[in-house]
């Protein structure tokens, strides 16, 4: 699938053929496009991710996640979960991360990286070695980075033709059923399988103006959009009709009934 | 078709439920169903439906408090009927709906195949 159509295609997934289970190629698949996601410092230990399959992983913890998760009917019907996470301790590796990344010539001394650079100025500096400073910016810039793979790992799933969806959950539970340390926290819970709904799930979901999201130059002052831009995105299948399309209310009745669930 | 009486039908907590009936694709007739399929339901448990809405959640704890019982009392008003499970299920979500409607969520009932 082309980059766009792909991006076009993706929508928050809420009803999944749950009898149908996910070729585990594809949950690599999945997983090795996040695992190449761009990390701060390289610190590639601090993000990661516990997979639940039905029919795989113990009957018992599912269903300990299925009441983490608070019940919800996309959350029994998915086959997978990718229980996304992160791992401050990870940051302890930043100088070996740091040098390896002198080895392979990704940083250069043509924007000043030495090793005596990275012991002197970088790893003093809050702003690079974050475990140095305020633990709240840590976190905050580590769920980032997590955030990155895992925006991807929705791009991979929907390349993969599967509906895939974030949801959240008790954290301090999730974290006690799947054994995480105290220094991991659990972030968002991915749901992955075959949708039981149309893949265009009754249309794209509303965004606000582009203007409203994207300033040029300062804050507050929108970029103007290309119309003619929009159109070949259309063309590309990256932007798609709205929703509610036509049918979706019929869709949604039957999904309900078949599923058992209140209209 | 029997009307209800508009002490029933202009409660708050019905309101809120007629008006989201509205936003689906019903036939008035569908419609009407529900709200007397509610009005049994409230006669089933002896209370208002503005009471049910009041005491299955603590505004102040932010918690459920009378989750269980409402849950258990839609499983005996849905198992009232003869039926398949889809029909059966089917009559315990319009309460379902009714609670969802008002903002509080009742666990659903899940196929056996699920």
């Amino acid at each position: 699938m082309e980059f766009k159509q792909a991006v076009g295609n993706r929508r928050t997934i809420r009803y999944f053929k749950s009898w149908q289970p996910v070729e585990a190629a594809k949950i690599q698949k999945i997983l090795e496009a996040a695992r190449l996601q761009c990390y701060h410092g390289n610190a590639q230990l601090t993000r990661k991710a516990v997979v639940i399959e039905r029919g795989k992983t113990p009957d018992d913890i599912r269903e300990q996640m299925i009441d983490a998760l608070y019940n919800q009917p996309q959350v029994q019907q998915a086959p997978v979960f990718i229980v996304w996470a992160i791992d401050m301790s990870g940051w302890e590796h930043l100088r070996e991360n740091l040098k390896e990344l002198i080895r392979v010539r990704a940083l250069n001394s043509t924007h000043g990286w030495s090793h005596e650079f990275i012991e002197t100025a970088v790893m003093p500096t809050p702003d690079f070695n974050v475990m140095a400073g305020d633990r709240t910016f840590a976190e905050w810039l580590t769920a980032f980075e997590c955030g990155l793979s895992v925006g991807t790992a929705l791009l991979a799933a929907v390349d993969e033709g599967l509906g895939t969806s974030l949801v959240t959950g008790r954290r301090g539970q999730i974290r006690e059923i799947l054994g995480m340390p105290e220094y991991v926290t659990p972030t968002q819970i991915q749901l992955v399988g075959y949708p039981a709904e149309s893949p265009e799930a009754g249309g794209q979901r509303p965004r606000p103006p582009y203007e409203e999201l994207f300033f040029d130059g300062s804050w507050g002052t929108p970029l103007a959009r290309d119309e003619q831009v929009a159109e070949e995105l259309k063309a590309a299948g990256m932007i798609q009709p709205d929703g509610p399309l036509p049918w979706r209310a019929a869709e949604i009745r039957a999904l309900s009934q078949m599923f058992g669930l209140p209209e | 078709m029997q009307d209800l009486p508009p002490s029933f039908t202009e409660l708050p907590t019905v309101q809120r439920f007629v008006q989201d009936l509205e936003t689906k694709d019903l036939s008035e007739a569908e419609r009407h169903a529900r709200l007397a399929l509610l009005a049994e339901f409230c006669a089933f448990v002896g209370k208002t439906p503005d009471e049910m809405v009041n005491e299955i959640f603590d505004t102040e704890t932010r918690k459920y408090k009378k989750r269980n019982f409402y849950t258990a009392r839609v499983k005996e008003f849905s198992a009232q009927i003869e039926g398949s499970w889809s029909e059966r299920t089917a009559r315990g979500n319009v309460i379902r709906n009714f609670f969802i409607a008002n903002g509080r969520r009742l666990p659903n009932e899940t196929p056996d195949w699920l």
